[in-house]
């Protein structure tokens, strides 16, 4: 006998142009463990923070246990009725215990005006008794590995007596062992009457956990199926789907060809995000190596690491045959260029100039300098020429970058960095996040153009389209590793959707 | 030994105003927010004791006066801080300059004078065993203290109000009401500018001097921040700033190093005391501006 | 987004100076009314004074603008010096000491070896505070006024002791004339003036075009970009302070060689503080601190004879200083009202067009 306890209809949330949600439906049953699978940009954690009351959807109605919900509603509202969510940057206080951390905003389930330490160590006791999880009570957070803290966070949503719970890629910063022991426990929740739902983009989990699972592609809800009766392959296939393809570049084969980067055994400390745990990779001059990847497996902490950010414990990045290590800066800063995920954040200096902007990255020209001071005919020309090149728009060279429109400011990261004469590497982060039609089409020829003056080029985006349009060679990070790296054209989407959910290769035998 | 004795209960006396003043720190830094306008908020509230007191001529509305507007002006500060995001520190050091020009110049019109305003009456002073002439904020600075400490350490909105300050967005994701949490802070904060400038200029001067507050305000700051934010030690560093602060006092009568050197003293002690503080001790989103993450 | 704003934005920069110095007025006219006087019979007086005695403003503007470029250089690199009040008076000290000692320098030299020195001074005390923010990471705003209340202190004992030069008043020997910064006939103020004037110049010229003011902008404005640019945020949030440094002692070295010849204790009183309000009002824009020092100057000069002839207390000033460091500092805030303000003056203005 299934009830629903959530239904979700005709949701649809839009953020500026684009609709991270599209008219979806979603039914979930109770005590059953859903899986929400996707790519990035996919929807599936926009709808889930729609359900917890986090973001407020533009239409479609949601009905949580019978009681029908408002446009708008607050986190507090949907614990209320019972649901909860563990997000995927976990939101404890680390210089606070374990338990303070479990009954923190809810102590007035058992308390009142003074914090009975006891009473509420003994409470958790008994909670710990009938979950079937136990967890060190007086250990601060921050002493805790991450496994645990994840625990805590459950037991956060188990205090409150949730019946619903969310958690959203909730394997991302564990250990293979973590995870077993987190499916262990979901498994033990399910027998207990709750119902949870799953976010994630691996395949694995998917197959291992769920009952049912729903896959959602930009935006839309494409398919429900029983995982019973589905497959690694049906997912990965449904997941990536078919896609009107593009202007593609023909792979050119990298047998043979001198190594322009290499990148070895890279490992990093393990913070928020993924750290890298190994990465090997090679880079080609006059190639392009796209690394697909579902965000959050490492991709950040290579582009840190390559800009000279991040310090790997170990490992070595060596640009035909000389180390770049801590003593090299001005090498790296000549050879290798970015141009970062976060053009906000990353990119550009918002406040400033176009002019300053641009000069960020030539301001040690000798051309364009007497001794201290910027020569300023050289320097605009120079500037000028780049922004014709580049059809930067508008191009007043005093126009503050914060002005100007997304596309425009992408150009102008490009511009700067794709304009550096002496660099061998680039490295595109997310190019073209963000951007519309036009400036996406601006980006690829220019990654191209780079590839065809004989630059080597890495290419990092969770859009599998654009690394299979653009790439002579194809890796996969999974989980702060390269899994994976071939010829373009011996990798197609249904291989590539498997390594990125964190299959291997005999899987693609079924 | 009745030297040290004096010494001793100078200490008190000194530490009283200060401790109002650490106290206030403390309760602002625990919810993040910078506090270095006790200056300024004590330096209000001594002027509107003092004037309230010359009119009616009693020192105990004086203080009510001095309490409320303690209130008045940490709430306008927070109205800047909390609402608008603004810098805490810049925010903090302009209403210090707001409180030390406006005091002067109403002084004149106030109390008619350019320096110091005419005497009035002060609270009730009692000669207690071991403590010596103190104030009756003696007691009240013990009752408040006693209740603050509860109320950070065994209460549930103790515990809100540190999560607060060291991790925003997951007390906000947990429901937790922060501005509303902040403001009410705010509001505590007052009470003890309050208390602390009626306190030096009610309960020890006697009448209002212009800037009469010197850096009390920063040096309570210092104190808090070698405390490691913790409201217990507070008591402890607070007191021993007000005991290097009469040290030298009594010093410059009696050795012969210049007066001047000895006057640093609570400003080099705050130096050293902030170089050798451990500073992961600071509650981790001190200072910084949280705004809620929207979809 | 305000895509509107596409156009003159060189004024847009110089603007919102002007509408600060405007506010400032308006902030003080209101608080005038709320202690009963009347704003233009103060302003009148304050004005009137300023104007007749406008080569003492000028004077006090070359100090004050050096104050400025105090508070604006650290703040363009990400570092708060709150020190000025301490390093102008240490920067005036050391210049009165310099200058009055006979080294045996031709006229000239000694002049700018006693500058030298008081930059050295001040870059020492800004450096000081600059080490224990990056080392120990101390506020620099904290320790950099603690060092005010103790260089207050030292400099008080130091000028009424050792180099205590009359009897019957807090100050020094008289600066040798080879020490003198040259003076115009019949005005108060000297080349002191003209030097402040091009320091401020060239160091906007320095901030908008040099690579290493370039780079510390970018620093002060958005460290991680810049980091991803191959800077050193830290190394440049210290040059920062030390320029700042620097420029506070000069302010006082100015001051002292160029226009008192002497150092008198307590002459430097809220000098430092009013460079806070003049970066603030001036958005850290060195030309428009050459504006809002004169400004500035024109206020405390006018004030001084405020309290005589209309009973107001010339701390008035420090009301509204702290008004305006208050309210411009909070973005969101000082926007609203900047953008409300412009759209009421610009109502007829037809804006451009829509950025691309």
């Amino acid at each position: 006998m299934t009830t629903t306890i959530i239904q979700m209809q005709q949701i649809s949330k839009c953020f500026g142009n684009s609709y991270a949600n599209d008219s979806v439906d979603l039914e979930v049953f109770k005590g059953e463990i859903l899986a929400l699978l996707g790519e990035n940009g996919a929807g599936k954690s926009t709808l889930m923070k729609i359900l917890f009351g986090l973001y407020s959807r533009d239409r479609g109605n949601i009905e949580i246990d019978g009681t029908r919900m408002p446009m708008v509603y607050s986190p507090s509202d949907a614990m209320h009725l019972g649901i909860a969510m563990v997000h995927q940057h976990f939101k404890l206080v680390e210089s606070l215990p374990v338990a303070e951390n479990i009954v923190l905003g809810a102590e007035d389930k058992i308390l009142k005006v003074t914090y009975d330490r006891k009473k509420v160590r003994a409470e958790l006791d008994k909670l710990y008794e009938f979950t079937g999880i136990t967890l060190p009570s007086d250990t601060l957070i921050r002493d805790l590995p991450l496994g645990e803290r994840q625990r805590v966070e459950i037991l956060k949503a188990l205090f409150r007596g949730c019946k619903v719970l969310i958690l959203d890629e909730p394997t991302t910063v564990l250990t293979p062992q973590e995870t077993e022991n987190l499916f262990e426990l979901l498994r033990h929740l399910r027998k207990q009457g709750m119902t949870i739902l799953i976010i994630t983009h691996k395949l694995a989990e998917v197959l291992a956990l769920s009952d049912r699972v729903v896959v959602m592609r930009r935006g839309k809800l494409v398919k429900t199926l029983k995982t019973a009766e589905t497959n690694a392959a049906e997912l990965a296939n449904t997941m990536v789907g078919y896609e009107l393809k593009s202007a593609k570049v023909i792979p050119k084969s990298c047998l043979g060809l001198p190594i322009a980067m290499c990148l070895d055994d890279l490992h990093t400390v393990q913070d928020q995000g993924c750290s890298l745990k190994g990465l090997n990779l090679s880079l080609f001059s006059g190639r392009v190596v796209g690394i697909a990847g579902v965000d959050g497996n490492g991709q950040s902490e290579l582009v840190e690491v390559l800009a000279g950010i991040r310090k790997p414990t170990s490992g070595s990045i060596t640009i035909k045959g000389e180390n770049i290590g801590k003593r090299n800066d001005a090498l790296r800063q000549k050879s290798i260029r970015i141009i970062p995920e976060d053009r906000h954040c990353q990119g550009l200096v918002l406040p400033l100039t176009l002019q300053d902007n641009l000069l960020l990255g030539f301001r040690n020209r000798k051309e364009l300098r007497i001794g201290p001071v910027f020569r300023i005919k050289e320097v605009r020309n120079f500037l000028e020429r780049i922004i014709t090149d580049f059809d930067i728009r508008p191009g007043v060279r005093t126009q503050k970058v914060q002005l100007m429109s997304g596309g425009n400011q992408q150009k102008v990261v490009l511009a700067r960095e794709l304009s550096q004469q002496e660099m061998q590497i680039t490295v595109a982060s997310q190019p073209t996040r963000g951007l519309d039609v036009g400036a996406i089409q601006f980006t690829h020829s220019q990654i191209i153009g780079l590839r065809d003056e004989g630059k080597a080029v890495l290419l990092i985006s969770s859009d599998l389209d654009e690394i299979r349009a653009l790439s002579d060679e194809i890796a996969v990070i999974h989980n702060g590793r390269i899994v994976v790296q071939k010829a373009a054209d011996q990798l197609d989407r249904l291989q590539l959707g498997l390594y990125m959910g964190g299959g291997t290769a005999e899987e693609e035998k079924e | 030994m009745t030297g040290f004795l004096s010494m001793f209960q100078s200490s008190v006396r000194i530490m009283l105003p200060l401790l109002f003043a650490a106290m206030g720190v403390m309760l602002s830094a625990r919810v993040g927010f910078i506090n270095m306008s006790m200056e300024g908020g004590m330096l209000g509230s001594a002027f509107v004791a003092v004037a309230i007191d010359m009119v009616t001529g009693s020192a105990w509305i004086g203080q009510l006066g001095a309490i409320l507007f303690g209130i008045v002006y940490f709430m306008c500060l927070g109205f800047f801080v909390i609402r608008y995001k603004g810098n805490h520190v810049v925010c903090s050091l302009g209403f210090n300059f707001i409180a030390s020009g406006a005091t002067i110049v109403l002084m004149s019109a106030v109390f008619g004078g350019t320096g110091y305003s005419p005497y009035v009456s002060k609270l009730p002073q009692l000669n207690l065993p071991l403590f010596g002439l103190q104030s009756i904020n003696f007691f009240a600075a013990i009752a408040i203290i006693a209740v603050i400490l509860w109320l950070m350490k065994k209460t549930v909105f103790g515990l809100q109000i540190n999560a607060i300050g060291e991790n925003t967005a997951a007390a906000d994701s947990l429901g937790i009401p922060i501005d509303r949490y902040k403001f009410f802070i705010m509001i505590m904060t007052g009470v003890l500018a309050g208390m602390g400038g009626s306190e030096l200029a009610l309960g020890q001067m006697g009448f209002f001097a212009k800037n009469m507050t010197s850096s009390t305000g920063f040096l309570a700051y210092s104190a808090v921040v070698f405390a490691g934010f913790k409201p217990s030690l507070t008591i402890l560093t607070t007191f021993v700033l007000a005991f290097f602060d009469a040290f030298q006092m009594r010093a410059q009568t009696f050795t012969s190093i210049p007066s001047e050197f000895l006057l640093t003293l609570p400003y080099v002690i705050t130096i050293i005391a902030l170089v050798l503080s451990n500073s992961k001790k600071k509650p981790a989103m001190l200072g910084k501006i949280y705004i809620r993450d929207q979809g | 987004m305000k895509r509107d704003l596409g156009l003159h934005l060189k004024a847009f920069n110089l603007g919102k100076t002007l509408f600060s110095i405007g506010f400032a007025l308006f902030l003080g006219a209101i608080f005038l009314l709320f202690l009963k006087a009347s704003p233009s019979q103060v302003y009148g007086v304050m004005f009137d004074k300023a104007f007749k005695s406008f080569d003492l403003v000028l004077r006090r503007a070359m100090v004050l603008m050096m104050a400025g470029l105090a508070v604006a250089i650290p703040m363009k690199s990400g570092m708060f010096n709150m020190g000025g009040e301490g390093q102008i008076i240490a920067g005036g000290l050391t210049a009165a000491i310099v200058g009055g000692m006979d080294l045996g320098l031709p006229g000239g030299i000694h002049m700018l070896f006693a500058l030298l020195c008081a930059m050295l001074v001040g870059m020492l005390l800004a450096g000081f505070s600059a080490l224990l923010s990056l080392k120990r990471n101390v506020s620099e705003v904290i320790s950099t006024i603690m060092m005010n209340n103790i260089l207050a202190y030292i400099v008080t004992w130091l000028v009424m002791n050792p180099f205590r030069g009359s009897e019957f008043s807090p100050q020094t020997k008289k600066v040798l004339e080879t020490a003198r910064i040259k003076g115009f006939p019949e005005v108060e103020f000297s080349w002191g003036l003209i030097f402040a004037v091009v320091l401020c110049m060239l160091t906007w010229f320095f901030l908008e075009k040099t690579p290493k003011g370039l780079e510390l902008k970018a620093a002060g404005l958005n460290p991680v970009a810049s980091r991803y640019q191959g800077i050193n945020t830290a190394r440049m949030g210290r040059w920062g302070m030390l320029l700042g440094g620097i420029a506070a002692s000069l302010g006082g070295a100015f001051e002292v060689l160029g226009g008192a010849y002497v150092y008198t204790d307590d002459s430097f009183l809220q000098y430092g503080f009013d460079g806070i309000a003049i970066a603030f009002m001036a958005s850290n824009n060195p030309i428009g601190i050459i504006i809002t020092s004169i400004f500035m100057a024109m206020i405390r000069i006018g004030s001084l004879v405020v309290s005589r002839k209309t009973g107001v207390s010339t701390s008035f000033v420090s009301v509204f200083q702290g008004l305006i460091i208050t309210l411009l500092v909070v973005p969101s805030f000082s926007d609203s009202i900047f953008t409300f303000f412009k759209r009421i003056f610009s109502r007829k203005q037809k804006m451009g067009e829509v950025l691309a």
